[in-house]
């Protein structure tokens, strides 16, 4: 049987941990309204560029441009954003899961570049080529990171090395929502509309509608990782929430069941005293009196 | 009549950071690649490279700025969107490029202990020519301290939430 003295170092330590618990999830709550705000800042960024290379794609269906039909490369580049930290439930499993059987879905080589101590971590691990990691700003992303990361595959993709680009993150749709998202930015898709313009028209391209896919193609590369980025930061920030949130949860009720044990073990130690002393008194009485 | 008069463009410029502009305006005229190009309402569908220089447009009788750094333009169905790294407003850019040239010139003047670079004048020059006019942003090229602007329009937004 554990001793008072256990008891009491158990209840101070989980005490401890609770306050730990707690004070991260206020943190986080802090962080996911900032990131939430720089996300719904960026977001109409991303949906106008996701619109305009749908509209150019509408109007120019038939170039052969290298972004839209590239020689076969027999390889793929994925960008994978993740946490640097843990503690945030199965948010970064989820997205560690999702990059892996993406890969094994396209079941052709991959090159990496990852955004995350957790994703370059996991795909180390199983031995997939890392071309480039960047560490240093999940919870916080910079655009300048996003920009590099997708410049990275974009060398690749004009090397010939890839013949397509993907980015698999976390995209935030509710605080308990977080759904881990794979995306293709290159080749660039010929959806349902191409071709059809309703009255007809043409688009005019300045410069011409190659050299216009020239610049526009890496701006929308980095808009879309930035894009990523924020999403991979809220939902992480969310899941923390929600984990050290049941972390406090299971401290409290530790901590409570443990109170009870202590105070069981103090109470039946003080009723002890007190029957030895009763028993003492009635025994010091008998012997008075005989 | 086509009822031309009684319609209106919409301008949108987005920057990764926010939008700057979402409003019904007359007439835009943006640098592209090519030259400058001139929209009004009723345009045929457009795509084009932006240059570094000024976004104008009118509302009305008042004719408005944005400094635009690169970017993307896109007309289509009467609406003008701009999507691009960095775009400002004119006295907010002005600002900035003022803030670079003096920390580049302290930190050259550090680094260099004294002796005087090209860049450095490079720089002098091209805050002289910003502060004649805002305009003179076509002139600056080789897009130097554009990162720099990056880092500050970063800064800013941190500090701003």
């Amino acid at each position: 049987m554990e001793s008072a003295q256990g008891l009491k170092s158990r209840l101070h330590s989980i005490s401890s941990t609770r306050q730990i618990t707690r004070s991260m999830q206020m943190i986080a709550s802090t962080k996911v309204q900032k990131t939430l705000r720089r996300m719904q800042q960026n977001a109409p960024y991303v949906e106008r560029f996701d619109d305009i290379i749908r509209n150019v794609m509408r109007f120019a269906f038939h170039t052969r441009h290298r972004y839209i039909a590239p020689p076969d490369a027999g390889c793929s580049a994925i960008i994978a954003v993740s946490g640097n930290r843990g503690l945030c439930g199965a948010y970064n499993v989820n997205v560690c899961r999702e990059t892996v059987s993406q890969i094994r879905r396209m079941n052709r080589d991959v090159r990496c570049v990852t955004v995350g101590r957790k994703i370059r971590d996991h795909l180390g691990r199983r031995k997939y080529i890392v071309e480039r990691a960047f560490d240093g700003a999940s919870e916080s992303p910079f655009y300048e990171t996003a920009r590099d990361a997708g410049k990275i595959a974009l060398e690749l993709y004009e090397k010939g090395a890839v013949d397509s680009i993907f980015i698999v993150y976390t995209r935030y749709e509710s605080a308990l929502s977080l759904l881990p998202f794979t995306k293709q930015i290159l080749p660039l898709g010929v959806s349902d509309q191409s071709g059809r313009d309703p009255r007809g028209r043409q688009m005019s391209f300045e410069p011409g509608l190659d050299d216009a896919l020239d610049h526009v193609v890496p701006l929308y590369l980095s808009a879309c990782v930035y894009g990523a980025m924020l999403n991979a930061a809220a939902c992480e920030q969310s899941a923390r929430i929600v984990s050290m949130d049941a972390a406090s949860r299971n401290c409290a009720d530790m901590y409570e069941r443990l109170s009870l044990r202590y105070n069981r073990l103090r109470q039946s130690s003080i009723t002890q005293e007190l029957n030895e002393i009763v028993g003492g008194a009635e025994a010091l009485l008998s012997t008075e009196e005989g | 009549m086509d009822g031309r008069a009684d319609r209106k463009l919409r301008l949108r410029v987005l920057t990764p950071y926010g939008s700057l502009c979402d409003r019904e305006v007359d007439y835009v005229i943006f640098r592209s690649t090519e030259g400058d190009a001139g929209i009004q309402i009723g345009h045929e569908p457009f795509t084009a490279v932006l240059n570094e220089g000024l976004l104008v447009y009118h509302v009305d009788a008042e004719v408005h700025a944005l400094v635009v750094l690169g970017g993307v333009a896109s007309v289509l169905d009467d609406e003008v969107s701009v999507v691009s790294e960095i775009a400002e407003h004119p006295d907010r850019i002005e600002r900035l490029i003022n803030d670079l040239a003096l920390e580049k010139a302290a930190l050259a003047e550090e680094e260099k202990k004294g002796s005087m670079d090209i860049q450095v004048m490079e720089l002098g020059l091209r805050r002289a020519l910003v502060r004649i006019d805002v305009s003179a942003y076509s002139i600056i090229k080789g897009r130097v301290g554009i990162a720099e602007f990056d880092e500050d329009a970063r800064g800013a937004d941190d500090g701003g939430n």
